[in-house]
């Protein structure tokens, strides 16, 4: 029987310190938990400069309607405008996806990558030539903008703190 | 003759959403209410296009993917916020209890 517990002490006093020490790694690991990546203001300015270019897009459209100046909304006129926002967002993509636990962001990038090649499609399909589609679009385009400020603000508190 | 009203779709969606979403509505109500109330007033305009002949199918049905981008789009900042939120509260609940723990056990370990 004291031999059981001379063999059986060291072993629970060696599983104590063991136990101890996965503890310590496990909250040091776990000293600050991150389930979202931290704000990056490369990304905030991307996002910023993509819906900059958008909206001039549809400020142009919408003043060459008012004009009557229809023939200047073709899509050939602006088929670099959206090569431009192409690559903007492409470098978004490529920024986000290399950012760690970025992925919720990246996946706003590429639903907002998703969107512009649906609206280049509309825009190529039958041109944009009155003001109610432009409202259509424009709606649409401020909601997909809205819900990545409201992330990158969030993100931005989080930095603040 | 324009079949679609705004107010009857919002509600018929947001009925829907209340009830598929349960207990994570009212979370999400703000923002989903705003996609929704957007999504109808698009579906309206769409209806009237087509009457007048300003918009083709194809057209349509592009704005109704862009729509539904647009939504996954609002679920996702939504969800993030959530996450942050999830994570200020863990780290604040460990803030809490780091001098005592790391009084206690003689190391920094938080």
């Amino acid at each position: 029987m004291w031999n059981h517990l001379r063999t059986a002490e060291p072993l629970r006093f060696i599983s104590g310190y063991l136990r101890l020490f996965l503890l310590s790694m496990l909250l040091v690991a776990c000293s600050e938990i991150r389930l979202v990546g931290a704000y990056d203001e490369v990304t905030d300015l991307g996002i910023q400069q993509v819906q900059g270019e958008v909206s001039s897009l549809f400020v142009t459209l919408e003043k060459n309607i008012l004009t009557n100046d229809l023939q200047s909304n073709s899509y050939n006129n602006f088929k670099n405008t959206y090569n431009q926002i192409d690559g903007q967002i492409e470098s978004l993509q490529i920024r986000c996806g290399a950012l760690p636990k970025y992925n919720q962001v990246l996946k706003q990038v590429n639903l907002l990558d998703s969107n512009m090649h649906l609206m280049e499609k509309f825009h190529r399909s039958a041109g944009i030539t009155d003001t109610l589609t432009i409202g259509l679009l424009k709606r649409t385009m401020v909601v997909s903008f809205r819900s990545m400020i409201v992330v990158q603000n969030a993100l931005k508190r989080e930095k603040i703190k | 003759m324009a079949i679609l009203n705004v107010s009857d779709l919002l509600n018929t969606m947001l009925g829907a959403a209340k009830e598929s979403a349960a207990e994570k509505w009212p979370v999400m109500k703000d923002l989903a209410t705003l996609s929704f109330k957007n999504i109808s007033q698009n579906l309206v305009q769409i209806e009237l296009m087509k009457l007048k002949g300003t918009i083709t199918e194809e057209q349509s049905k592009l704005l109704i993917e862009m729509q539904k981008n647009a939504f996954k789009m609002m679920l996702l900042a939504q969800e993030t916020v959530g996450l942050l939120i999830v994570e200020h509260t863990l780290n604040a609940a460990l803030d809490a209890v780091r001098a005592v723990v790391n009084t206690a056990v003689g190391w920094t370990i938080i």
